[in-house]
């Protein structure tokens, strides 16, 4: 055994050779670090709070010095072309790159943006007169030409744009003069001017986008908006910068930062520590905390749309409509809402939302009554079949939890469910080629604020979720889609709501609040349509 | 040594073609990532067309065949996600994950190793009953936790350190402690007893016997013989921080390599997947390699075999 000649190498040398290895291995990895973000190292300076007393007292005034904007979502953007994305994360941001023709205030009503005024010339034709003088953040004018380019590129067929379908009701634009531009619909389509100012219909500059191609406008973007962009580190940030030349006005922040934080407590802890200004996505259970945080406030508002059930009405027992409403009485929504949802959501009594044409307010919540559930069950002629949940997990907040209680009280009720947890990803694929088994969950938004957007959209023999057929509900919600008389649309889909009603195509469960953090030094108020906006009239300094 | 390397090396190419077969037969068993990328009013042609584009309507031993010529050319496809290249997506996130690695390391080595040492030098003395409490509490407590209180201290109540981003050099301490505390505990445990071991040994009498300063024979008898399971566990931990600062990564909101697989995961963006184990692969296959050598350094019986 040669152990014995180790004992005559030079002391400390082992320990030594791992220290210099270790040294020599970091040292030159942080100082590349400090190297890759130049000048970017006063990005998270914590902001002297000047502390309100208390929680309720909403806008203090920032210090002098603050001039940047930071915002932190729960993922990164994945692109800032805004026909390749309607994600959450990403139309943020596109929303203020770029312009619309027109837009919803905050109250939802439609207004003019880039469209000074708008008008029906017949039943396929509608015409929109363009504000004058507004460039692109490269210089360019806007003009017709630009709006045809737009809209056009959207059904072109290229590839991966996730807004193909938006506009396939427009069978042609029509380019008048520079200003003025004419939609030609296939059909009358009285949701058109809606369509134009929700996602898809950011305005692209044509001459630039032609220039660079797809991929060259992806990574150095240009639009109208209020915010220019300067710069996108892929996973930390991207940095916009006031647009000072914007039609509408400048806005109070000289930069405004996107940053992707996906751990709700590090976004919370960022927003206290002052860090970021603005936090999305706070989850129910988190409100309450960010409410006690001293330098910031809780911004609400219910989310413009549902989370519910969709139900596969082609299979037994669920094809049977006294069934399916044995077990919407059987669901205990005020407990899902207030135990699960720590109250934050309403309970809703129809397939469409407050705000949206043909809402009905005269409609009562979904009740909850196992009484009469039970009664209606020992009528439907349920024998014991089994019904399949196909619940995911974090598809929306809380599906898996509320899947749990729902089949806990259909259980309790006497109905056979099975409760099978199922990906995101495979929930979109059966979502597309329409193979759930029983129920899952869904998250149908009223883009549109209309039932068109919402109901019909997803409903209808050709939309995504074409499980329940009948007769009437039919003709009423294609007679609605291409229908210009208000009062004919408005009964149309107030006796589809019956209808809904007594078939539950799906199980409506809660309309849920959506709430953000936002420092008090700093009034931003969120849409209830997703919109996010940064210009001046939703985004001032605290206090001022 | 040459055939040593040679053996080594051809044993490291197997694993990472093990490591990235495995890789592509699962996710192609959980689920379509077209689904994902289409809008769910698209045509069943739009579809079509993409699986086509994709290469996805071909025969698993084709798509097979495919994935193994183009990843030796480190061509994984596009991400689906971000719609560039997914190699290039990965790279740019290497020096963000090789920051907070090294960093951790640096914790666990600088930190863990003397301490090792001092408690295996002085055992069931105060500071031998500190350290060992230290590891025990270093390795029961969940990353995701002690990053949140850590946070909650450092960074909101004395605001000594951002909560999170890499802005700064300084952003870097938390997500260090935090995930090198595991690797610091591993190490400090282990150098202690390995340490103990070789100080209850004949040869380190022989040299107290023979009148040597304590320091060298620590130093020099002692802690050299004790290093060699200590560089395999340093060697393994660092392949682990490498792959394994997901948590960390997520809590710290830092734009490293695990983070984004595990949201390419969940975005069925399996060109970033797949190139991302490969690189964390290859970084765990190199380090390990580069253990092996240390050891021949440090053991020469070992060059032998």
């Amino acid at each position: 055994m040669p152990i014995q000649t180790i004992h005559h190498q030079r002391p400390l040398r082992g320990f030594g050779v791992l220290i210099a290895l270790v040294v020599a291995a970091v040292a030159p990895l942080v100082a590349i670090g400090q190297e890759a973000t130049p000048g970017a190292g006063g990005g998270a300076t914590p902001v002297p709070v000047a502390i309100a007393t208390e929680p309720s007292e909403p806008l203090v005034a920032p210090p002098a010095d603050k001039t940047e904007l930071v915002i932190a979502q729960a993922a990164d953007v994945s692109t800032l072309d805004p026909q390749k994305s309607t994600q959450g994360n990403d139309i943020t941001v596109t929303f203020n790159l770029y312009d619309n023709l027109l837009a919803r205030a905050r109250d939802l009503t439609l207004q003019p943006m880039l469209a000074s005024e708008y008008r029906q010339v017949d039943d396929l034709t509608w015409e929109f007169t363009l504000r004058e003088g507004v460039t692109f953040h490269n210089g360019e004018a806007f003009g017709a030409d630009d709006v045809e380019f737009t809209i056009e590129r959207t059904y072109s067929g290229e590839e991966g744009l996730t807004v193909a379908s938006n506009f396939t009701t427009v069978a042609d634009v029509v380019v008048v003069d520079d200003l003025t531009v004419q939609f030609k619909t296939k059909a009358p389509d009285p949701l058109l001017p809606g369509r134009l100012a929700f996602y898809g219909g950011q305005m692209l500059p044509k001459d630039y986008f032609t220039e660079v191609g797809p991929d060259g406008f992806n990574s150095a973007p240009v639009g109208t908006g209020p915010v220019t962009f300067t710069e996108y580190v892929v996973g930390d940030r991207l940095t916009l910068t006031r647009n000072d030349a914007y039609w509408g006005g400048p806005i109070a922040f000289q930069t405004v930062v996107f940053r992707p934080i996906p751990e709700i407590a590090t976004r919370v802890a960022a927003l206290e520590a002052g860090e970021v200004d603005i936090i999305t996505k706070v989850p129910p259970d988190q409100v309450q905390q960010v409410a006690d945080l001293e330098n910031a406030r809780v911004e609400q508002v219910l989310y413009n749309g549902l989370y519910v059930l969709g139900v596969n009405s082609t299979v037994a027992p669920l094809d049977n409509p006294l069934l399916k409403q044995a077990l919407s009485l059987a669901i205990d929504r005020e407990a899902i809402v207030d135990e699960l949802w720590s109250g934050q959501g309403e309970i809703p009594s129809q397939p469409a939302v407050q705000g949206d044409f043909a809402y009905d307010p005269s409609l009562p919540p979904y009740e909850y009554d196992p009484e009469r559930a039970a009664q209606l069950l020992e009528e439907s002629g349920y024998a014991g079949e089994t019904i399949v949940i196909e619940t995911t997990n974090g598809y929306v907040a809380n599906d898996q939890a509320m899947a749990e209680v729902i089949a806990a009280g259909w259980e309790e009720l006497g109905v056979t469910v099975q409760l099978d947890l199922i990906e995101t990803a495979v929930r979109a694929e059966k979502n597309r080629t329409q193979s759930f088994l029983g129920m899952w969950w869904s998250d149908p938004t009223s883009a549109l604020n209309d039932p068109d957007g919402m109901m019909w959209r997803l409903l209808a023999p050709e939309g995504a979720q074409p499980y329940f057929r009948d007769e009437e509900f039919d003709r009423l919600g294609a007679e609605a889609r291409i229908s210009l008389d208000p009062a004919l649309r408005e009964a149309n889909y107030r006796r589809m709501f019956e209808i809904f009603n007594e078939n539950f195509p799906w199980l409506p469960i809660l309309q849920p609040q959506e709430s953000y953090g936002v420092a008090n030094t700093v009034s931003w108020y969120p849409y209830a349509n997703q919109y996010f906006n940064l210009r001046v009239e939703n985004l001032a300094l605290g206090g001022s | 040594m040459t055939r040593f390397l040679i053996l080594r090396l051809l044993r490291a190419i197997v694993v990472i073609w093990g490591v990235i077969t495995v890789v592509f037969i699962v996710l192609r068993l959980s689920g379509d990532p077209i689904a994902l990328l289409v809008p769910p009013e698209a045509s069943a042609e739009e579809v079509d067309r993409l699986r086509d584009e994709k290469g996805l309507n071909d025969p698993l031993p084709i798509q097979y065949g495919v994935f193994i010529r183009d990843a030796m050319t480190l061509d994984f496809g596009d991400s689906i996600r971000y719609r560039q290249d997914a190699f290039r997506v990965v790279v740019d996130r290497i020096p963000a994950t090789l920051q907070i690695a090294a960093a951790a390391f640096a914790v666990a080595v600088l930190i863990g190793l003397p301490i090792g040492i001092l408690s295996a030098v002085r055992p069931n003395s105060i500071l031998d009953n500190v350290s060992v409490l230290v590891a025990l509490i270093g390795q029961a407590v969940p990353t995701f936790f002690l990053g949140i209180v850590l946070i909650l201290v450092f960074a909101v109540r004395l605001s000594w350190f951002p909560t999170s981003g890499l802005d700064s050099a300084s952003g870097l301490v938390l997500p260090a402690v935090t995930l090198g505390a595991f690797a610091m505990a591993s190490i400090t445990r282990l150098t202690r007893s390995a340490m103990l071991e070789v100080l209850g040994q004949d040869y380190v009498r022989t040299a107290r016997a023979k009148g040597l300063n304590e320091r060298v024979v620590i130093n020099a008898h002692a802690l050299r013989n004790a290093l060699v399971p200590v560089v395999t566990i340093m060697g393994l931990q660092f392949g682990a921080l490498l792959g394994g600062s997901v948590v960390t990564e997520t809590v710290f909101s830092l734009p490293g390599m695990g983070r984004l697989i595990i949201q390419s995961i969940g975005n069925r963006d399996y060109p970033v997947v797949q190139a991302g184990v490969f690189l964390i692969a290859i970084g765990f296959v190199g380090v390990n390699l580069v253990v092996d050598v240390l050891y021949a350094v440090l053991d020469p019986r070992i060059r032998l075999t």
